[in-house]
Parts: structure tokens; sequence; C-alpha cells
């Protein structure tokens, strides 16, 4: 499903790599957390996958397609194969949660019925049917971050990218939205979790990447 | 993995025309919709660029008005002949005849030199100048109305050369030499009208682009989440080219308005001063074919100045 090969990232403005010759797989309906320490650079080995940003060197292969390779025009509809979710929710704070997950739906251009019965379905999933007209500011973060849970699973994309989900919440709530995840995982959507939660994770038991100054330097369970 | 949604833009799908249609109605009207949420700014867009666009189209109307004028005073436009002095009241009248035998002439009007000096008298002030002068120095003239086919210029001017044969005659004056001048100006007029359109039209272009820039602006936040969920830039695109369309479509329905409400309050004084003269001139309003014109420029302008800001401002992103 996902692969790495020998990839690097150097920001235009940074001195040293993001990520030095990095290489893993990710196979197809696996769940993984990605770990490290601030700045080992985790968002980043996620932003190449989403195609926020490009890697300098090697191959990031999604689907077997180079996707570091693909021209700018291609580039939403290998965003589309993706759930992104960040710490800060990337919310419209203008619309209300409605609006907010029927988003990917409206891009890419479904029936309004259908929007209709999608968006209540993912809102059922992570908790939140009823408060589909509310704004965002209203809810409390754990809530904001299920709208971007719902967000970026209403078009049942076959991965889901997480960067630190948890990263304001308290421990139980974080317990679940991780519960969350694993239920997705559970019906066969591949997912990598950002996260320095250690404690969590290793309660969890999933398998783990452990990034280091850009380095990859554990990439199995 | 194989892909359920139905996804009308990538390309090697199925065309989905009801789909397609669908959402672009969909970002039509909500466009329309956040445009009136802010109803002050948007209105004081639309009323610059109605001011701005009025000016071409108003001049060019009024233009069309004087040549229409001008149009009618041509179908009177006569001919004074003035005679040698050495010419006797009894040669002015066989002349005046024989002039009036040419089948170019309609009728010759003789207006002997004394009637002409006493009409002068009468109406001039310079009575007692006239008086001290002792000899009437007013020739005998005889005024030529051309027949109707003959009323233009270049039939009129083969006329002028074939009457200047008379050796009774001193001058042929075209009472029309005006009326040409005037048409040339009216030339001109419209040829500046055409340059001040350009660089209204342009200003339109600037003003259009700069208040979807400042759009742009406001709206950064949604368009990077929305690029994030995988929007396609044509996507985005979109609702800003609708605003364009609805910025340049009401900016050029009030310039039509502005245009017809002036000519209108101009209608009545118009209407006095035409039945004085005694023509049947009347105001004529913008025509629907120069109203179609003002709005597909307008609208054309808006689509075009929104499409450059939004196209530069999506490609100048990094990914
Ligand atoms: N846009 C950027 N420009 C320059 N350097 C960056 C940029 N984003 C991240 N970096 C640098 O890349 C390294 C990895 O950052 P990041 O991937 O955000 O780490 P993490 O998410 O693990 O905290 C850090 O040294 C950071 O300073
Ligand atoms: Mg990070």
């Amino acid at each position: 499903m996902l692969q790495f090969i020998n990839v690097s990232k150097r920001y235009p403005a940074g001195g040293a790599d993001a990520l030095k010759n990095v290489n893993f797989e990710l196979g197809q309906g696996e769940m993984a957390f990605l770990t490290g320490h601030s700045g080992a650079g985790k968002s980043t080995l996620l932003k190449l996958i989403a195609l926020l940003e490009r890697s300098t060197q090697g191959q990031v292969m999604l689907d077997n397609q180079n996707i570091g390779r693909v021209a700018k025009r291609h580039v939403p509809y290998i965003r589309r194969k993706i759930g992104m979710i960040f710490q800060d929710h990337r919310l419209l704070h203008d619309r209300s949660v409605f609006d907010n997950v029927a988003l990917p739906l409206i891009i890419s251009g479904h029936r309004h019925q259908e929007i209709h019965r999608r968006v209540r379905a993912a809102l059922d999933k992570v908790g939140l049917l009823g408060k589909e007209q509310r704004l965002p500011i209203s809810l409390s973060g754990g809530e904001q971050q299920r709208v971007g849970i719902a967000r970026a699973v209403v078009n049942k994309p076959p991965m889901i990218l997480a960067d630190e989900p948890t990263g304001n919440l308290d421990p139980e709530l974080s317990a679940e939205i991780m519960q969350l995840f694993e239920q997705f995982n559970q019906v066969g959507v591949t997912v990598l979790i950002a996260s320095h939660d250690l404690a969590l994770i290793s309660r969890m038991g999933y398998r783990q990447l452990t990034l280091a100054n850009g380095e990859m330097v554990t990439s199995n369970g | 993995m194989a892909s359920r949604r139905q996804n009308i833009q990538r390309p090697g799908q199925p065309f989905n025309l009801k789909l397609y249609v669908h959402i672009h109605l969909h970002s039509f009207f909500s466009s329309l919709g956040r445009l009136a949420r802010a109803p002050f700014n948007f209105m004081m867009t639309v009323g610059v660029i109605a001011i701005t666009l009025s000016l071409p189209a108003g001049m060019l109307v009024s233009i069309e008005n004087l040549k229409a004028v001008s149009g009618q005073i041509d179908l009177t436009h006569n001919l004074s002949i003035f005679l040698n002095h050495t010419v006797n009241l009894d040669k002015a009248k066989a002349l005046a005849k024989n002039i009036e035998s040419n089948n170019k002439v309609a009728q010759t009007i003789l207006i002997d030199k004394q009637t002409a000096l006493e009409e002068f008298r009468q109406y001039s002030g310079f009575g007692s100048a006239l008086s001290s002068l002792g000899e009437n120095p007013l020739p005998h003239v005889i005024q030529v109305s051309p027949v109707i086919s003959f009323n233009n210029p270049a039939a009129l001017k083969s006329l002028v050369i074939e009457l200047k044969q008379h050796p009774e005659i001193k001058l042929v004056q075209m009472d029309m030499s005006w009326l040409e001048r005037l048409n040339a100006l009216l030339h001109i007029a419209q040829r500046g009208v055409t340059l001040i359109t350009i660089l209204l039209g342009i200003a339109v272009l600037l003003i259009i682009s700069n208040t979807i820039r400042l759009e742009l602006q406001n709206r950064r936040a949604e368009i990077d989440i929305t690029r994030l969920v995988g929007a396609t830039h044509a996507f985005i695109k979109r609702p800003f080219i609708y605003s364009g369309f609805w910025y340049g479509l009401l900016g050029g329905i009030g310039a039509c308005l502005l245009v017809t409400l002036s000519l209108w309050l101009l209608d009545g004084p118009t209407n006095a001063l035409s039945s004085l003269y005694s023509s049947s001139f009347s105001i004529s309003y913008m025509s629907f074919g120069s109203i179609m014109f003002w709005l597909a420029l307008s609208v054309t302008l808006g689509i075009v100045g929104s499409w450059i800001v939004v196209t530069r401002h999506l490609n100048d992103l990094e990914q």
C-alpha cells in the first residue's frame, strides 16, 4: 500500500535534512504509530504522503505509484485517497459541523441525498449525531477532533493519516479517539498515526515506526 | 484500489452532465449568497463599476443622439446662390426660373436685395448703420432646394459645380458645410469614446481583480483546507469566477440604469426645445443591442479579472 524507498527531505529554508534516507513499508489494512521526539520529522513524513511537500530524494510509493513524480494537477485525486487529520483540526470556523464534514463529498461532486446520508453516517460513527448544525467553536476540543475525523473518513478513503490527533486532549479522550481509529482499521482502512504519547501507544500494542533526527531508527513492532 | 466515487472532474471517467450542472448551480448561487452577506462592500464595488462604465456608455448614446439630429438636418439643407451686383431683378428672376427647370432642383426662392435689406434692417439692429451706407450692399440671393434624391453631399457638390457655370453667379454656398464639420466632430468623438471605453474597461478589470484579491485573502484558510481534502484548482476557482460574473453583471446593469436615468432627465427639456424648432426630434434611449453590448463587456471583464487573479494565486502555491 505505502512504501518509502531511500526518502530524504530537505526544506529550502532549513539547513539539515528533515528526513534522511527513510525506508519502510506499510501493508494494506495495517495500523501503525509513528513516534519520535519533537522535530524528528513525523509531520514531514506524513506531508510527503499527502503531497503537502515533495521529497528531495527517493521514492514515495502509494498503490505502486511513485507519487513524488505526479503532476500538480493530479495531486487532488491522490489526496482524496487519503483522510488527513491534524492536531489543530483545520476546520472551517464559519461553517456548521455538517458543512465541514460534507466538504470532501462536495468537492468530488456527490449528490445531495448521498451527501446527507454519508455525513450523518460519519457523524454517527464519531458520536456527534445531532450536532450537525453547531459551529465548531461551540464544541469541545475532543468533539472538534471528532469532526475532523468524520471529515477524513466521510468519503471512505483507503488510508487515514493522523498528525498528533490527541496532542491537546486528556488521557481519557485520547483513548477514545484512538479507539475510533482502531474501529476504522478493523473495517480494512490503513492507518498511520504520528504521536508521542508513548504510554498510550505501547498499551495499544500496534507496530511502531520511530524517527530520530530524521532517521528511521525502528520500523517494526 | 478501485474508487467507487463518482468523480466528474477526473479525466478518463464518463462525463456526468446532470452532476456537472448540479455542481455549477451550487457554486453559482452560493457565490451570490456569500456576496449578499457583505452587502455594503458588494454594492460599493458594483457602484464603482456601474459609474465607470456609465461614462463611455453615456457618451456613446449621446453621440448617437447628436447623429440623429444631424441626420434630420441633412434632409432640409439648401444652397444659397449669391448673384453679382450687376445682375438686375428681372435677370435674377429669369435665372431663378432657369435653375428651377433643372431636374436636380425641386424649388427656388428669390430673395431680392431690397427685401433682404428690409429684413436685415428690422432684425439685425444695424438699421441706422445701414442707412448711412447710402447704397444697398446686399446682392440678390436665390435659395435652391434640391430634389430629395440629390440630397447627399456628393450629388450636391456636382450641382454646385453646374451652377457655378452661370456668369451671373458670384458665390454658391452650401448650408451644410457646418453639418459636415459636426459630423467630422462626431466621428472624432466616437473614436475618443472608443479610447475611453478601453481605458475605463481596464479600470473595471483592475477594480474587479482587486476585489477578488481581497476576497481571496479573506478566505485563505478556507482555500487551504479545501485543497487539503482534495479540491482541484477548478473547484476552488469556480466561486471566485462566479463572484466576478456577478460584479460584472450587476455593474453593467447599474451602468445601463444610470445612462437611462440621465437620458430620462434630459427627455423633458429636449422635447420642449425641439418643439420650439418644430422638429420631431426626441431622445432615443439605449438600444437593446447596446445594452447587450455593455452587459457582455462588463460580464467578460468580471470573469477575466477574477480568473487572472485566482489562477495566479493558485499557481503561486507550492503544492
Ligand atoms: N516548512 C519548513 N521549513 C523549514 N524547515 C522545516 C519546515 N517544517 C519542518 N521543518 C524542520 O524539519 C524538521 C522536522 O520537522 P517536523 O516534521 O515538523 O517534526 P515533528 O513533526 O516530528 O515534530 C525540524 O527540524 C523542523 O524545524
Ligand atoms: Mg509535527
